[in-house]
């Protein structure tokens, strides 16, 4: 008892907050008041630290026992009043149910399910106690029945018992009701989740609609059995369907809806909303029961989810998408891709961690995304982005979307869905993909058999077969010639292009009238529109291009059989021709599991791209080519080489015309520091945007990872950012930067990036680059620093020194903590270990010099003042290890292809081993004059741990 | 009673369908919950605390989990058998307010004279702010077990002779809304 007492003076002390909270919340991991006494208290702390600790808290809700529900009922107490921890969370449970999908049988996997499912109730709104007709929804939620929990009942009765002698306080009533609500071991029925295993939770697997992607239908099947389990909602009110629909469609963006510029849109989601809802239920949703104005409150509030949702989603499949095209034409199908992206914005999405608003309805809103200044960063078998994001800041939510025109749209939208083939043939967007495709190829002079058999998208089958069998004629004998090919990088620059005169298809008209006014406004600005015109469909077509290589997974199998019915004896050669340049052409640059891959593509695809290359290297330079020169003449290998000559020379002027802002090498993008500054970039697309005059105007640079799990680096940035404020707190003066890492799945997220930073790879490349140094002798950091900030003595020079000193300082205490051995070699971080070289010690003047003792020193005290606050650091690391999938944790990555295994090994022996006095701290640094000395072990010899500090 | 028995006898079933408000399948399936929870087939005294520690870890619920615990245990045996517990919850849960307030009076009587006396409340209130220590903000006019029953029976007590009739604790009771409303926590949804 008296235990106890302690805890609560302790709770109820100044020093209680968010950070201790969940110290204790994992502690007292199955004591139920303790458990609700936190999660109350937690309530009340800022939203900031509940966001900073939201890892955290989804893990140990996620992987940790616990008889109490609170924790439950505070992430969603917490979803349910900021929207951005609503995401987050979303996210997060997403990402631990792709790691629990290997254990269906385990707790947690029901418990992931059930919280996902209850998680995307309350952010799609399905609590919203607005309206009189969501009375259903509001006694779900105030009178859910309580189940056979005795203890809970117990307590419960007894509360009863006790009402005349003291009414308990709400906070006892929550506690009994919630703990009474708790599901025993959360059965489902096995059956749902096998269900789910099978078919939801497959990422580009059969059957999706539109996209071939589903990352958020994820526990659809399972909602269904949640809510039959549930027998207070009934299944077939229309409001119900509602709502289930906006979970229902949230794959990414279709090309359709992105072309027409509404993918998130309020009226695009109407109309989405509209054709699913006649595309699945057909005709057993009626909306007679309810009001016009209902549903259209409903679907305002969900718009903005939604619509984020898939803004997110739309950003992640584009770097997905990247990674199936070749390293070529990967800058060219970004472009492309934001360009078309660019079409759906501003939008009322925001991208949540830079958001820092936590009011519901006030976010910042993304307002265009710079496709010149984006940039592929290839690596080894990535392709992650860099993208600028402008945004708007605190701009309320426009969902003013009048009441009669929501009418009017869903009328349209109803009418129109009847005459066209509902998105949920998989084929829609493919033949739409074909047609256009021609019709792009067409471009230039002739349209020639455009677009025929185009109407309202129904198309038979024999005509899509003939299109490709078209192909495959031409395409043939080219094929041979195809490594001969390049693509250059730089087509960007407008001025490269010569006019050519271009009968534009009718629906590239359409396409470019449908185009919201950003979208022209952007065009005025970028040039004359034929040139823009001419941009324009060049991307359009690699976008499509790069769609096809996503779709044609799926669509293989149905052209193969369409194949089959139809053999042509040309058909059968063309495909082991390209199969062959195909597996020959990627043996340089794919793994052996790409090229299997590959090695299953069908071959009108390869070919179409062959073609578009062509196409897009010939207008590139210039040259004006007719369809037939690619359709129906074979280029003979002197023309290519001349195009190719060509592609060559305008590449070299780029450089020079252009100062390469462009043409910056993709190897290693901080190299573009030396031709921009961020503060220039930000003025400079400021000045070119059309919104950069907007007050609050700002801008994000952010990268967009796919392919990798963030989770374990966010973990350590987590770390790192607990570490600067311990640092900052006590003033101690080292100095770390921490960057912004926002998870959003478990393969994908956003990383922020550290602008106007330089590796030094890049530092000494420029130097030696333009010959700095005599001949012979190696440009290093040091005369870097004399060159950038003066003669060494001179006041910048010592500034620069000192800010070095403390940075350093900040590095290495970290690299020792966390025992870096690894770093992500997206952003020009070095890949080897990290080394404490004799440059750095040169800048700090040299080994005996009263600067390197000041380094020394800073490292000592840095080094104590974390150990003074260890508990806090160590709670965090204690709090993930339990039952986690991160690398760091279970020492062996279980999947090979992380980057990341082993960035962070048993975090506590730094702290918590055997222990040293803080002069041997000293006299071990001393250990640092051999260069190349790595300061990890530097510091672990001389580490242990300083418990008697305390 | 309290027998060890872990099947519901269908005599016991339709004995429990009439005492009580429950139908048949609940009844089973409280039956179920409550002999996964206590193997026994019934609730000891400390069993009965334990649970009482759980939820309020941070006052002394001692008094307050005995004092409860013998509102249930109606033939007292010190052991809580299923019945007995559906018995209570049936009432605090599908109950009238009246048969409510009835079950709770029977529960401030402790002595079953037919009168609370001013003793009597002060025993069980003060049993309840052990039970939730420091941890509610309390109003100033109840911040000690005094004041509030000084409170109550300056409330209740309308003819002020230390003790409280059941008319009068009725009358009470329902007057006093916080009251109804605690005394209605699992209105509708047991």
């Amino acid at each position: 008892m008296s235990s106890n007492d302690l805890l609560l003076r302790l709770f109820q002390s100044d020093y209680f907050d968010a950070r201790l909270a969940i110290q204790y919340l994992h502690r007292y991991n199955n004591n139920i008041g303790i458990q609700h006494y936190i999660c109350n208290r937690l309530k009340n702390f800022p939203s900031k630290d509940v966001e900073f600790l939201l890892p955290q808290l989804c893990h140990l809700l996620l992987r940790q026992t616990s008889n109490s529900v609170a924790l439950e009922e505070f992430i969603l107490f917490k979803c349910e009043s900021d929207i951005h921890i609503a995401l987050l969370s979303l996210w997060y449970i997403q990402s631990y149910f792709h790691d629990l999908k290997s254990e269906p049988l385990h707790p947690s996997y029901n418990l992931c399910q059930r919280v996902y499912n209850r998680c995307q109730a309350v952010i799609f709104n399905e609590s919203s106690k607005s309206n009189e007709e969501d009375n259903d929804v509001k006694n779900f939620i105030s009178s859910v029945p309580i189940k056979e929990n005795i203890p809970a009942a117990i307590i419960g009765i007894g509360s009863i018992l006790g009402a005349a002698a003291f009414p308990f306080a709400p906070d006892v009533r929550q506690l009994v009701l919630s703990q009474g609500r708790k599901g025993r071991s959360y059965s489902f029925d096995q059956r749902s989740i096998e269900r789910n295993t099978d078919n939801s939770y497959r990422r580009s697997t059969t059957s999706i609609p539109t996209s071939p992607t589903s990352s958020y239908p994820v526990l659809k099947s399972s909602m269904d059995s949640a809510q039959s389990d549930n027998s207070d909602m009934k299944k077939s009110s229309s409001l119900n369907n509602l709502k289930l629909l906006a979970r229902i469609s949230s794959n990414s963006p279709s090309l359709e809806d992105l072309r027409k510029g509404q993918a998130f849109s309020f009226g695009g989601y109407i109309d989405r909303t509209l054709n699913a809802l006649s595309d699945d239920g057909a005709n057993q949703i009626s909306f007679k029961g309810t009001s016009p104005k209902h549903e259209g409150n409903i679907l305002k509030n969900t718009h903005y989810v939604h619509s984020e949702l898939q803004f997110i989603l739309a950003l992640v499949e584009i770097g997905r998408r990247l990674i199936s095209v070749p390293r070529e034409v990967r800058q060219t199908s970004l472009v492309a891709e934001l360009t078309l992206l660019n079409h759906n914005l501003p939008a009322d999405v925001c991208i949540p961690l830079w958001c820092e608003s936590h009011d519901k309805n006030k976010h910042h809103r993304v307002m265009r995304i710079s496709p010149d200044d984006c940039v592929v960063l290839n690596s080894a078998d990535r392709a992650p982005y860099l993208m600028m994001v402008e945004v708007v800041d605190s701009c309320p939510i426009d969902t003013n979307y009048p009441e009669n025109k929501f009418k009017a749209d869903s009328h349209n939208a109803a009418h129109d869905s009847e005459n066209k083939i509902i998105p949920g043939h998989n084929f829609k967007d493919h033949i739409e993909l074909v047609t256009d495709l021609s019709g792009l190829l067409n471009t230039g002079d002739v349209n020639v058999k455009k677009n025929k058999n185009k109407e309202k998208c129904i198309v038979n089958e024999e005509e899509i077969s003939n299109d490709f069998s078209e192909i495959n004629l031409d395409e043939e004998s080219k094929n041979e010639n195809k490594n001969n090919y390049r693509f250059p990088n730089s087509y960007q620059s407008r001025e490269e292009f010569i006019p050519v005169s271009l009968t534009s298809p009718e629906e590239y008209h359409q396409l470019v009238l449908n185009r919201r006014n950003s979208a022209s406004n952007l065009s005025k600005i970028n040039g004359s529109g034929v040139i823009d015109d001419f941009n324009e469909k060049l991307r359009t077509a690699a976008v499509m291009l790069a769609q096809l290589y996503q779709q044609q997974q799926k669509e293989i199998k149905f052209l193969k059989s369409l194949k089959k019915k139809k053999q042509t004896p040309l058909s059968k050669s063309t495909t082991n021709a390209s199969t062959y340049t195909a597996v020959h052409a990627l043996d340089g640059d794919y793994t052996l599991d790409d090229k299997l891959k590959y090695h299953k593509w069908d071959t009108e695809f390869e070919l179409i791209r062959n073609r578009l290359e062509i196409q897009i290297a010939n207008r590139k330079n210039g040259v004006s080519l007719g369809i037939e020169d690619l359709t129906d003449e074979i280029l003979d290998e002197q023309q290519e080489q001349n195009y190719l000559e060509k592609a060559k020379r305008k590449e070299v002027n780029n450089d020079i015309n252009h100062n390469g802002i462009m043409s910056a090498t993709n190897e290693d993008p901080s190299a573009r520091v030396f031709q921009e500054s961020f503060k220039d970039k930000v003025e400079r697309i400021k000045s070119n945007s059309p919104y950069g005059n907007l007050p609050n105007w700002s801008l994000i640079s952010v990268i967009v990872k796919v392919g990798g799990d963030l989770r374990q680096e966010q973990f350590a940035l987590q770390l790192i950012n607990e570490i600067d404020r311990i640092w900052k707190e006590s003033g101690v003066g080292t100095w770390v930067n921490c960057y912004r890492i926002l998870v959003t799945s478990e393969d994908s997220g956003f990383i922020e990036t550290i602008p106007d930073s330089i590796s030094v790879h890049s530092v000494k490349k420029e130097g030696y680059a333009k010959e700095l140094n005599q001949k012979g002798v190696a440009f290093t950091l040091y005369d870097y620093f004399v060159q950038q900030f003066g003669e060494p003595g001179s006041e910048s020079f010592l500034v620069a020194q000192d800010n070095f000193m403390r940075s350093l300082a900040g590095y290495c205490i970290v690299c020792y903590i966390l025992q870096v051995k690894d770093s992500p070699g997206s952003m020009g971080f070095e890949l080897a270990p990290f080394k404490f070289p004799q440059e750095y010690i040169d800048i700090l003047d040299g080994f005996d010099s009263p600067k390197f003792k000041e380094f020394r020193n800073l490292c000592k005290l840095s080094f104590l003042t974390l150990r003074k606050s260890n508990e806090k650091l160590i709670s965090l690391v204690e709090i993930m290890e339990k039952g986690s999938y991160l690398a760091c944790f279970t020492g062996v990555s279980s999947k090979p292809s992380q980057n990341f295994s082993d960035t962070i090994i048993p975090f506590r022996n730094s702290f918590s081993s055997d222990i040293i006095r803080a002069n041997e701290v000293d006299s071990n640094f001393i250990q640092l004059d051999e260069s190349e000395y790595p300061v990890s072990k530097a510091l672990c010899d001389s580490g242990r741990s300083c418990r008697q500090f305390d | 009673m309290g027998s060890a028995k872990s099947k519901l006898l269908p005599e016991t079933i339709i004995k429990m369908q009439k005492s009580t408000y429950f139908e048949k399948k609940e009844i089973i399936q409280w039956h179920k919950s409550f002999y996964k929870d206590f193997h026994l087939g019934h609730i000891s005294k400390s069993e009965f605390q334990q649970s009482y520690k759980q939820f309020f870890p941070f006052g002394d619920s001692s008094s307050y989990s005995d004092l409860v615990f013998n509102a249930f245990d109606k033939n007292n045996d010190d052991l809580l058998d299923f019945e007995e517990f559906l018995t209570a919850l049936s009432v605090s849960s599908r109950g009238s307010l009246e048969e409510k307030i009835k079950f709770c009076f029977e529960f401030y009587d402790l002595n079953k004279d037919g009168f609370i006396e001013r003793e009597e409340m002060a025993a069980v209130v003060k049993a309840v702010y052990l039970l939730i220590g420091n941890t509610s903000e309390i109003p100033e006019d109840e911040s000690t077990p005094e004041k509030r029953v000084e409170k109550l029976f300056n409330f209740m007590d309308l003819d002020k002779d230390d003790k409280l009739t059941y008319e009068e604790f009725k009358l009470g009771s329902e007057k006093d809304p916080s009251i109804c409303h605690a005394m209605n926590l699992y209105q509708g949804i047991v």
